[in-house]
């Protein structure tokens, strides 16, 4: 314990440096990443040498609140990949921002939002929690708006800081009915008062509570706005592991109730399904690269769901081996996710550096200028594809295999295992549709406009993308050491083992080696072949055409408009027709808005501002009047507490 | 190998084909084969001379006179589209989640057989039929499969059910098909389409003539 | 070792199955058409050819095919493709099976997409479309097969004591009939002699690809082909329940190649569907299967 505390320490040193630095950039950035680095290696160790004391616990001012944090392994299995990803992202913020002014108050919020997700991780104290959480929300938020001379990531930070709050109040009515009942902030009284609570108000309050943050589906507007706003490594870690505070969140509220009925898991895989197969479409449809990572962010989080209601599906039909692989499954993707998605934001990032534009269709043939770049981000798109031999299909294949097992169990369980497979099956196809196309029209082929391409490869960058890249084969070759990060949380939560996890997973790690080797032998075998003959290179076949041009491949939103038409996910398409013999103008012009934002919460706060329009004549700027209102309203209260 | 499990799937299909068809022709050939299905069905009970009968009338009725006067009608009235006011592939996900309730249903009332969830759903897809399309061919084609599924209802039921009742209700559909055939001819005779939304201008009963 | 038998007799024979489905197909127009041998032969000439290479196209465009070809040799492991059992066997081995698939397929789309070509990428879009839709169907048949044999594994699924029989059979038969023909790029979704690009799927992926590296996509072809059909067969034929049961390469083989002629007669007797028409039938697929979890 002592070593995570020194973690913190670190990390709030080092931002409190970065700004005093923050006139020498250089000095600022040092401090900052080594301060995250080292923090990271620290925090690590703390986790791979949990003493028997893992309790820490401070007497706090603040009234009702102890500073009481605690590492149990499902914490761990937060921190470890928290660590590894805030680091990488520590290192790539420094080529990727800069060396600027904004260096030092970077480099403060992004240590602070580091340590404040690692309190939150841990925090075992309700107002402990919730202050941690303030800062999260409040560092990301500012980081979200470091660009903020750009109106519209004035708007992405407004909306997140919005989207976030709302979901706060719903964890701060949760927490409050909870010290209502057993009149204690300490996690460990909260299952005394969970009991006494009905079921569905604590479920319901944290699943949009938390959900909120995890980016559930119609909860994830924020998502798709605040991750293209922020700096690449911020997006990186926000993605990759701040919505998953979420999760986290989700799982330690339910953990302290009774065990869960079973409608309970047909609600977390039901929202899954939406999350997953609604998230992958508009991911699909976008055409800025960020925007579409984010949207995949809220498909993973689906897929997350997924597995927790398998996990909590199968322990409510007493199936506790088919609720262990469920969670085994969504925590493992919890860690797989923070490392593809963090590996997808860098190169997202590395290719805007480089180009300055996000806009996938004006994007093309960059493996040419960034081919590190390119082969990690094939990399972290094929591992977010669930493709073997990669990481992702090693999570994605425990929750399928409890919701096969679940299917063959039979009853209610089996329809929600069905659900399930079907959730899933859907999702991946998509899913490989997406990257395909993420992937394939920024790096394969031509340039599609001219680039400007500028400043390559710095090694900073590279670096973490080649590390987390690695990350992402290694776990998918030798899936035995990821099954054993989550074998102990998955028992906590379904409270009875599932016979020799790692072993039963080392034939798929066995076959994913088998993939590669096979490759490798086929590459040479092809090479031998073809040692001493001809081998010409030649313009692509352009089917009988003899002038065919960059601008004629397809583009992006060619390669996924039959999905997006198919599945009808409201694309909006305006088109100027040419007109007469010599047409000088034409246009046609596709946009996919955000359904839940535009069918949902537009009319909601439209409505809303309607109904609220005629409380307007309080406000009207006179400051006597509005001193009066706050004198009318302490002598209220007053009364209100002496009468 | 159980064959009425296998013509109880039939007609599952057949509703399925029904809600999925984009031409009338299919429609009606679809509803034509589940009649001869469900005439079948009919010896899932004790065979008795009612038994007999009411199999040879539902097929006589539902799989050869229906079909084959829809046919006339429509190719009287050029007309081969059903019309939809819901998409094909979003009827697939209506027809697979009313198969889902379907079953769910059949589940519910302890007679979970596959012809007591075809029944359900027979009922169903006839009802989505009715009000998803607007031609008025595919509300005739409705009609005869809700009876179908209120047919099927009576041979899912395990105890004796009266094959009168059923004989009645077949030469209720028979007069209302019937009805529903002439005036679509002759409304298709007169407009040049058999469009159930375009012709709603006629409820305020002026003289057209 | 019957297993190492089966597995090198897929590899040897599953060039084949497209020279019977051609030859099925020049019967019923009245030809006397090629031999069964000419994959054979046209994999020795491709072999012993150089290669011409897109200058568009770079490193991806040379994994695809070795990728794609190296995914399904590790497919053939875990899938019992003969009248033994597999190489491979664990539980969930099916779900591994259907991403190596994946995972061939998305290495093949990304060559389609390195060359730069239009026609490439509107293949490739097609595909992944089509894909993305049989997934689901061909999972929804696991799901059957698992749910009555009460494993998750192929050998299990395959030499259960308890096998799918009757009607569920006939539907999850003709659920996974289409995600093969599907799969496989054949009629009604995709026709393989067509010579228009803009009619094509899997052929105009692979436009670009020459010599061994066409080679290694023609075989892999096949290979899938003899993959997916070998679910087909194994499933429709009875190979007797148990593990003590009959375990006949001979009518596996009789098997395999039915289906193969099975698919010259579809090929024969139908059109490529409208293009817009075949996610119904792949829905349709979905929906078979489902019904086939719903009665069995």
């Amino acid at each position: 314990m002592a070593l995570f505390a020194t973690a913190l320490l670190a990390l709030t040193i080092s931002a409190a440096l970065s700004l005093v630095f923050s006139k020498k950039p250089a000095w600022s950035a040092f401090a900052g990443a080594g301060g995250n680095v080292l923090a990271a290696a620290l925090g690590l160790a703390a986790l791979a040498f949990a003493g028997a004391k893992p309790h820490l616990n401070l007497p706090w001012a603040v009234p009702g609140g102890q500073l009481h944090i605690a590492l149990d392994p499902l914490s761990a299995v937060f921190l470890a990949p928290m660590f590894v990803l805030c680091a990488c992202g520590a290192l790539y913020g420094v080529s990727y921002g800069g060396l600027n002014r904004r260096t030092g108050t970077g480099f403060l919020l992004y240590n602070l939002l580091t340590a404040s997700m690692a309190v939150v991780f841990t925090a075992r104290n309700a107002m402990l929690f919730l202050a941690a959480w303030e800062i999260m929300a409040l560092c990301s938020f500012l980081l979200v708006v470091t660009d903020y001379e750009n109106p519209e990531t004035r708007n992405a930070g407004w909306v997140y800081l919005v989207a976030t709050h709302i979901g706060t109040a719903f964890i701060i009515a949760l927490f409050a009915l909870a010290w209502h009942k057993c009149g204690s902030t300490e996690f460990a009284d909260f299952p005394k008062a969970f009991a006494a609570l009905p079921f569905a108000a604590v479920a319901l309050l944290s699943v949009t509570g938390f959900g909120a943050k995890a980016g559930f589906f119609p909860f994830h507007v924020w998502l798709p706005k605040a991750h293209p706003a922020a700096p690449s490594h911020v997006s990186a870690v926000m993605s990759g592991i701040m919505i998953k505070t979420g999760i986290y969140g989700i799982i330690r509220m339910i953990s302290f109730c009774p065990p869960p009925p079973f409608w309970f898991g047909g609600l977390l895989a039901s929202i899954g399904i939406i999350s997953g197969v609604g998230g992958v479409l508009f991911a699909l449809a976008q055409r800025d690269i960020k925007r579409s990572l984010a949207y995949s962010s809220v498909e993973n989080i689906g897929i997350i769901a997924l597995g927790l209601g398998m996990g909590w599906m199968g322990a409510a039909s007493g199936r506790t081996d088919i609720a262990f692989i469920g969670f085994a499954g969504a925590l493992l993707h919890v860690i797989n996710h923070a490392f593809f998605k963090g590996l997808l934001f860098f190169g997202a990032g590395a290719v805007y550096h480089a180009t300055g534009i996000r806009d996938m269709d004006r994007l093309g043939g960059l493996r040419r200028f960034m081919p590190v770049t390119a082969l990690t981000f094939l990399a972290g798109s094929a591992a977010i594809a669930a493709l073997p031999p990669f990481n992702g299909f090693i999570s994605e294949f425990l929750i399928y295999s409890g919701a096969f097992k679940a299917v063959i169990a039979g009853r209610g369980a089996g329809f929600g295992g069905l659900a399930v497979i079907l959730g899933l099956s859907l999702t991946g196809g998509l899913a490989a549709a997406c990257f395909t196309r993420v992937f394939g029209i920024i790096f394969l082929g031509e340039p599609r406009a001219k680039l400007a391409v500028e400043h390559g490869e710095p090694p900073l960058m590279v670096g973490p993308m080649v590390a987390l890249s690695a990350l992402c084969l290694f776990m998918g070759l030798a899936p035995q050491f990821a099954a054993r990060l989550v074998t102990e949380p998955a028992l906590m939560l379904s409270g009875a083992p599932y016979a020799d996890l790692p072993s039963r997973l080392q034939p798929v790690g066995l076959l994913g080696c088998a993939v590669v080797l096979l490759s490798l032998a086929l590459w040479f075998f092809r090479k031998r072949l073809l040692a001493g003959r001809a081998v010409a290179s030649a313009p692509t076949w352009g089917c009988g055409y003899s002038a065919p041009a960059a601008s004629m491949q397809y583009t992006a939103s060619s390669f996924a408009q039959p999905l997006v038409d198919f599945f009808g996910i409201g694309t909006a398409k305006k088109i100027e027709e040419p007109h007469g013999l010599f047409p000088s103008h034409a246009m046609f012009r596709s946009e996919t808005p955000d359904i839940a934002k535009s069918r949902f919460y537009r009319p909601l706060f439209e409505n809303i501002e309607q109904r609220m329009s005629s409380l307007r004549v309080i406000q009207h700027g006179n400051i006597h009047a509005y001193i009066l209102y706050i004198a009318a309203a302490l002598v209220a209260l007053l009364v209100w507490t002496l009468k | 190998m159980n064959y009425f499990e296998l013509l109880a799937v039939i007609v599952i299909l057949c509703d399925v084909a029904l809600c999925a068809a984009s031409r009338l022709r299919a429609m009606i050939r679809a509803a034509a084969v589940q009649g001869a299905a469900l005439g079948l069905l009919a010896f899932i009970k004790p065979v008795t001379w009612e038994i007999v009968l009411l199999s040879a009338a539902t097929i006589a009725i539902k799989a050869v006179l229906f079909p084959w006067l829809l046919n006339i009608a429509r190719e009287k009235s050029k007309a081969d589209e059903p019309a939809p006011y819901v998409g094909y592939n979003f009827s697939f996900a209506i027809c697979a989640a009313m198969f889902g309730v379907s079953v769910w249903l059949s589940h519910r009332l302890d007679v979970a057989t596959t012809l007591m969830a075809g029944a359900f759903f027979t009922v169903l897809a006839g009802f989505f039929v009715i009000v998803s399309r607007k031609s008025a061919f595919s509300q005739a084609i409705g009609y005869l499969v809700l009876e179908g599924g209120v047919y099927a209802f009576g041979m899912a039921m395990p105890n004796e059910a009266p094959a009168l009742v059923e004989l009645g209700l077949l030469l209720d559909v028979f007069m209302a098909v019937f009805i529903m055939g002439i005036m679509v001819y002759h409304i298709s005779r007169e407009f040049e389409h058999a469009d159930m939304a375009k012709i709603a201008f006629l409820s305020d009963l002026e003289d057209y003539d | 070792m019957t297993a190492i038998a089966d597995f090198a007799a897929a590899l040897l024979l599953a060039p084949l199955l497209p020279g019977v489905i051609n030859r099925v197909k020049a019967f019923f127009a009245g030809r006397r058409g090629q031999s069964v041998f000419q994959l054979y032969y046209d994999l020795r000439k491709l072999l012993a050819k150089g290669a011409v290479y897109s200058s568009a196209s770079g490193f991806v465009f040379r994994l695809g095919p070795v990728a794609s070809l190296a995914a399904l040799l590790a497919a053939l492991a875990v899938m019992p493709a003969g009248g033994h059992g597999s190489l491979a066997s664990f539980d969930g081995d099916i779900i591994l099976f259907a991403y190596l698939l994946a995972l061939s397929r998305f290495v093949t789309v990304l060559a389609a997409l390195d060359t730069g070509s239009s026609f490439e990428g509107m293949g490739a879009s097609r595909e992944v479309f089509f894909s993305a839709l049989a997934e689901p169907a061909f999972f929804l048949s696991l799901a059957v097969l698992a749910k009555k044999a009460g494993a998750f594994s192929f050998n299990l699924i395959f030499l259960s004591a308890n096998p799918v029989t009757g009607t569920p059979l006939l539907l999850v038969l003709a659920a996974l009939f289409i995600v093969f023909l599907a799969e496989n790029c054949r009629i009604p979704f995709d026709d393989p002699n067509t010579h228009l690009e803009l009619t094509m799927i899997h052929e105009v992926m692979v436009l670009d690809h020459s010599g061994p590296d066409f080679a290694l996509i023609s075989y892999g072809a096949a290979l899938k082909m003899w993959l997916l059909g070998a679910v087909v067969v194994r499933l429709a034929l009875p190979f007797g329940g148990g593990t003590g049961g009959a375990q006949s390469p001979a009518l596996f083989l009789a098997g395999i190649f039915a289906l193969a002629i099975a698919t010259g007669i579809v090929e024969s007797c139908m059109a490529r569907l409208r293009l817009l028409k075949v996610p119904a039938l792949l829905l349709s697929a979905s929906m078979l299967a489902f019904a086939a979890f719903m009665v069995s």
